[in-house]
């Protein structure tokens, strides 16, 4: 059923030009995304994932094509309402975790609350649980740059996931991290998604994520083919 | 703005407190100049008016006659019924330590009506001290503070020195009480004879002071006043006086606006670099949702804090520094314009209420540029700073080509207008233009610099140019910001020195004679008879004898003076000529034409073969004017006739001054004795060309000891925006230094290469502020001498003006660079590394 797809993209085509020539990286692609899946998108490095999820989250304009998340479609929008959107409905999670150094683990977390107007008693205190469940209790008031590698991501994660967003992008998260620690990592960010029924796209190239995904694809040459590569 | 984002940006600028400080400093000093030169204006003009009602009183129109008026005059017009008025006498006396007084002799009874404030005062110090002023011959009154800075107590015979005589008076009170403001001062009140006696004017007043409301009963006086009387009206005092010193003030107001500027560019510097130094968290701060407009508003925001807290810190330093240039512009109006008497600062909310504004105003403005460019920051996971780099190429040229225009339409605007106003835009944006020029002209005298260090010290020798161009988005705002700090004093100092140097020639030309004889005294002096001139003339050695007089029109355009000239086709030809008609000079002036002072042929729009009509005592005369002359006196313009066409409307047998030509090897000191025995009731003051020369520079010096100060506050702004550039630029490296320790390089290298760039910086900087500099100092020579003043400069330049740019540049660049080398050096490598 249509309304259950919670990305739908059609005939999407994105390229860059270098040197006075089209460099072609999307080429008419069509996608959709269920709500509450767990996807993720193998390929190789410079096959196109992140500039696919750039796409979806709308931090990026496609050349042709659209891209409809829970109903609207990003293009549509302008600057500031892309913007606006994707705080309130969607999560990031990037490789180099992109915390904010000046803030601490918990002021972080509570960014996306902030800027979504919904700082508040209860919200702080699902911030500081989400911490805990995530094994940070008593980092809270750290600043970013004392924490290891894991622990970075994992307040990535609480910062993507606090203010309930339908949809999470996870581009490489573990991309930096040790193979133990990745799979911590993904251990937590798959039970947290599942059990608030959010949808989960996450580009990778490791293959430690299949056992855990309900579905894969592999960007190749510009198109998304329906198994893994 | 929200909180956390707030926080994450203020923090951020934490870490670099110094930073903050710099950029607070350039706001402080900017807004304090500004404020401190409104202040001292405004003080000077406001103590001017308290001392006019201090005197005057209630007065409403003022009798004066440049020699003075006989004192008949006050006894016949009480006789017509003009009893509310008082005679005034004054002049300049010098205590025992020869401090200059002015000494006001008065009427005491006809005072009353007036009710002037010292009046007023005085009554508190009780009926026996008034009766004794009344009564008793001899006895003065002081200020406070005069006795106090004389040690003089109350009852005290103290001696007083006028014309080469002293004379010892009593002091038996003060005219004012403890708490007035010293509007008077220094000023002794005494009796009028008692005043007559001391500067030996017996019989002869200063003025008559009138109240008088009637405005028919004073057309009617004005006409039976004889021709060197004037009648005039009080608040034409101060309005006179304000028209006086507009040129002046525009002048103050100019470089006081120019010191802002230089701090605005130093507020662009430092949020330029906290934007650069930011991108990172700014890009974050887009990915996770934050809109572009709130970007813009939270960089506005903190240029606001940051403003708010610099402007308030400047208004407080302005009124410090108000003190110090209120006292330096005192002696400047007193010695050229006006008497100030003893300035107090006076300090009104709505002045610094201006200062404070125009702080915040200049830096929103400033951070205007980059605010916007924060909120272009892209979203896109952050980018590859080569990539940035990239982009700040680009930018840099497309801000030369907005430089350009800027640039062009500064000419344009300079073209279409002839006023003030339109000189300031085209000042400022010439100034804009090229600041964006700047960052476009690094990179290819870097590749000049990077090929020259690698010839001469090898790859080591090519890194520091390579690595200012690698990082032009920092080093062209440092570049340009630099550049201008330096160019406006480079600019300033052409201004004044063409200024100094024009004049010097001018009066070095003009002053062609041997002596120049005048009546002693100070303020308008009184004048010699002309036949003194056949007797000087008559004297042994003597060749020749000029003479001019000068006389002060009050016309409905304002003042405006006529010289009436006696002299030889030789000092003529002194004159240089602005423009002038076909005719003869020499003709023309002696057949009834008159030439006009550029400054007066520019303020009425007058020309070389125009008319112009003057009052004189025979009805209205128009002359022809066949020649504007170049001149350098303030104010009023000048209108210069020959004294036979002076005679036939003014029937005036007087002469200002009288100028001796000797024979060759002449003892001037005899004939100098000799001069003086010619005029024993009027004692003359004589001086040689070059002690005139030397005292009318001194009169300048004075008059531009303001802008001198000016001139410095400027350039040490200029320093600290040069270091603080500089230092943000380098300490900014620390990681990339860190990598080159780690790589190998020594303390002593690493040190090379930071000092290396630095001072390649700040000489780029300092070369290009050379041209910029010449071409803003002629600008303002443009605007404020030529517009405001209405003086044509000979524009030249010093080498010691334009060497101190580089110089000052390479000085601060030198300076910038200590700091950081001596803390990179002593920094571990690993731990530079560690810290981002
Ligand atoms: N801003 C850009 N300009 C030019 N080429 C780009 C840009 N961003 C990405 N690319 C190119 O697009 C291709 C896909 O990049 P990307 O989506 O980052 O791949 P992946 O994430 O799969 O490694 C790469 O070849 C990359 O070089
Ligand atoms: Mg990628």
């Amino acid at each position: 059923m249509a309304g259950d797809q919670i990305v739908r993209i059609r005939k999407l085509q994105k390229s860059y030009v270098e040197g006075g020539r089209h460099h072609w990286i999307l080429r008419d692609l069509d996608w959709c995304v269920e709500r509450g899946e767990f996807v993720v998108l193998l390929g190789r490095s410079g096959s196109g994932k992140s500039t696919l999820l750039n796409l979806i989250s709308g931090v990026d304009l496609p050349d042709r094509g659209s891209v409809e998340v829970a109903g609207t479609e990003i293009g549509r929008l302008d600057e500031s309402g892309r913007t606006r959107f994707r705080r309130r409905h969607i999560g990031l999670v990037f490789q180099q975790f992109n915390l904010i150094s000046t803030l601490t683990v918990l002021e972080n977390v509570l960014l996306p609350l902030e800027l979504n107007g919904l700082l508040n008693g209860a919200t702080r205190r699902r911030a500081l649980d989400l911490l805990a469940r995530l094994g940070l209790a008593g980092r809270e008031h750290t600043f970013p740059d004392r924490l290891s590698g894991g622990e970075q991501q994992r307040v990535a994660i609480a910062r993507a996931l606090i203010h309930e967003p339908a949809l999470i992008l996870a581009d490489e998260p573990t991309g930096n991290l040790d193979l133990e620690t990745g799979r911590e990592v993904l251990a937590l960010l798959d039970s947290l998604v599942r059990e608030h029924g959010q949808t989960l796209i996450m580009a990778t190239h490791s293959r430690e994520v299949i056992g855990l995904a309900d579905r894969i694809l592999t960007i190749r040459q510009g198109r998304l083919e329906d198994r893994p590569g | 703005m929200k909180p956390l984002v707030f926080r994450a940006g203020l923090r951020a600028l934490l870490h670099h407190p110094w930073q903050l400080i710099l950029a607070l400093f350039g706001i402080v000093l900017g807004v304090a100049v500004v404020t401190a030169m409104d202040l001292a204006k405004h003080s000077a003009l406001v103590s001017f008016e308290r001392a006019q009602v201090a005197l005057f009183g209630r007065a409403t129109h003022r009798i004066s006659a440049p020699g003075g008026i006989a004192e008949d005059w006050y006894r016949r017009l009480r006789r017509q019924g003009f009893v509310r008025s008082r005679p005034l006498v004054e002049g300049t006396v010098r205590t025992a330590s020869g401090k200059l007084l002015k000494l006001v002799g008065i009427e005491p009874l006809a005072e009353i009506a007036f009710a002037p404030a010292w009046l007023n005062a005085s009554r508190e110090m009780g009926k026996s001290v008034w009766r004794r002023f009344l009564l008793e011959p001899g006895t003065v009154l002081a200020s406070r503070r005069t006795a106090a800075e004389a040690g003089w107590q109350i009852g005290d015979r103290v001696p007083i020195r006028a014309g080469g005589r002293t004379r010892t008076l009593t002091l038996i009170g003060f005219y004012e009480p403890k708490s007035a403001k010293a509007a008077l001062d220094p000023v002794l009140i005494a009796d009028i004879a008692t005043a007559q006696e001391i500067l030996g004017s017996y019989g002869r007043l200063q003025a008559i002071d009138l109240i008088v409301e009637d405005r028919a009963r004073l057309e009617r006086l004005r006409r039976s006043l004889p021709d060197d009387m004037e009648l005039t009206a009080r608040m034409a005092a101060t309005a006179s006086v304000r028209r006086m010193t507009r040129a002046f003030y525009v002048n103050l107001t100019a470089l006081s606006l120019l010191s802002l500027l230089v701090g605005a560019f130093l507020i662009y510097n430092t949020i330029g670099f906290m934007v650069v130094q930011r991108r990172r968290l700014f890009a974050i701060l887009r990915l996770l949702g934050l809109t572009r407009g709130e970007i813009l508003a939270g960089v506005l925001g903190e240029a606001v804090l940051l403003g708010s807290v610099g402007s308030l810190l400047g208004v407080v330093a302005g009124i410090l520094l108000g003190r110090i240039l209120l006292a330096l512009l005192a002696r400047t109006l007193n010695d050229v314009y006006f008497p100030v008497p003893a300035a107090e600062l006076d300090i009104p909310a709505w002045l610094l209420l201006k200062g404070g504004l125009l702080g915040l105003g200049a830096t929103v403005v400033a951070s205007l540029v980059p605010a916007v460019e924060a909120s272009r920051t892209r979203p896109v996971t952050v980018t590859a700073r080569s990539l940035q780099e990239r982009h700040s190429r680009r930018r840099a040229r497309r801000s030369a080509l907005a430089g350009t225009i800027f640039l062009l339409g500064g000419a344009l605007v300079l073209a279409a207008g002839e006023d003030l106003v339109s000189g300031f835009v085209a000042l400022t944006l010439a100034i804009l233009g090229c600041a964006m020029l700047t960052p476009a002209i690094v990179p290819p005298v870097m590749a000049v610099c990077r090929w020259l260090g690698f010839r001469l010290f090898g790859p080591l020798g090519a890194m520091p140019a390579r690595s200012v161009t690698a990082s032009l988005s920092r080093t062209g705002i440092a570049a340009a910001a630099l550049m201008v700090a330096v160019a406006t004093t480079i600019g300033m100092a052409s201004m004044i020195h063409s200024f100094r140097d024009s004049v010097q020639r001018w009066l070095t030309r003009r002053l062609d004679a041997d002596l120049y004889v005048y009546a002693a005294g100070s303020g308008e002096r009184r004048p010699l008879p002309f036949a003194l001139g056949e007797r000087i003339a008559a004297l042994p050695q003597v060749t020749g004898v000029g003479s001019v007089r000068y006389r002060r029109l009050t016309t409905e355009a304002g003042f405006l003076r006529i010289n009436a000239y006696r002299l030889s086709p030789a000092a003529f030809a002194t004159f240089e000529w602005v423009e002038r008609t076909d005719r003869d000079p020499w003709q023309a002036f002696q057949q009834g034409g008159v030439m006009v002072s550029e400054a007066f042929a520019r303020l009425r729009g007058l020309h070389a073969g125009d008319r112009i009509t003057i009052p004189t005592p025979r009805g209205p005369r128009t002359f022809s004017i066949f020649a504007v002359f170049v001149d350098y006196n303030t104010g009023r313009g000048i209108v210069a006739m020959e004294r036979r066409v002076y005679e036939r409307f003014w029937r005036d047998d007087r002469v200002s001054t009288f100028w001796i030509y000797l024979r060759p090897g002449s003892d001037a000191e005899r004939i100098k004795t000799r001069l003086a025995g010619l005029s024993p009731d009027i004692p003359l003051e004589i001086q040689d060309n070059r002690a005139l020369l030397r005292l009318s520079m001194r009169i300048f010096d004075q008059a531009f000891a303001v802008t001198g100060v000016l001139r410095w506050l400027a350039t040490g702004v200029a320093f600290v925006g040069v270091f603080s550039a500089l230092l943000a630029l380098q300490l900014e490296r620390s990681r990339e230094l860190g990598v080159l320790r780690a790589l190998g390089l020594t303390p002593g290298q690493l040190w090379g290469q930071i000092v290396a760039e630095t001072t390649l910086l700040g000489g780029v900087s300092g070369l290009v502020a050379v041209p910029v500099g010449m071409l803003l100092g002629w600008l303002l020579s443009e605007v404020i001498d030529r517009r405001a003043f209405g003086w044509t400069l000979e524009f030249g330049f010093r080498s010691g003006d334009l060497l101190q740019g580089p110089a000052l540049a390479v000085a601060a660049a030198l300076a910038a660079g200590l700091y950081p080398a001596w803390k990179m050096a002593r920094t571990p490598p690993a731990e530079a590394l560690r810290c981002e």
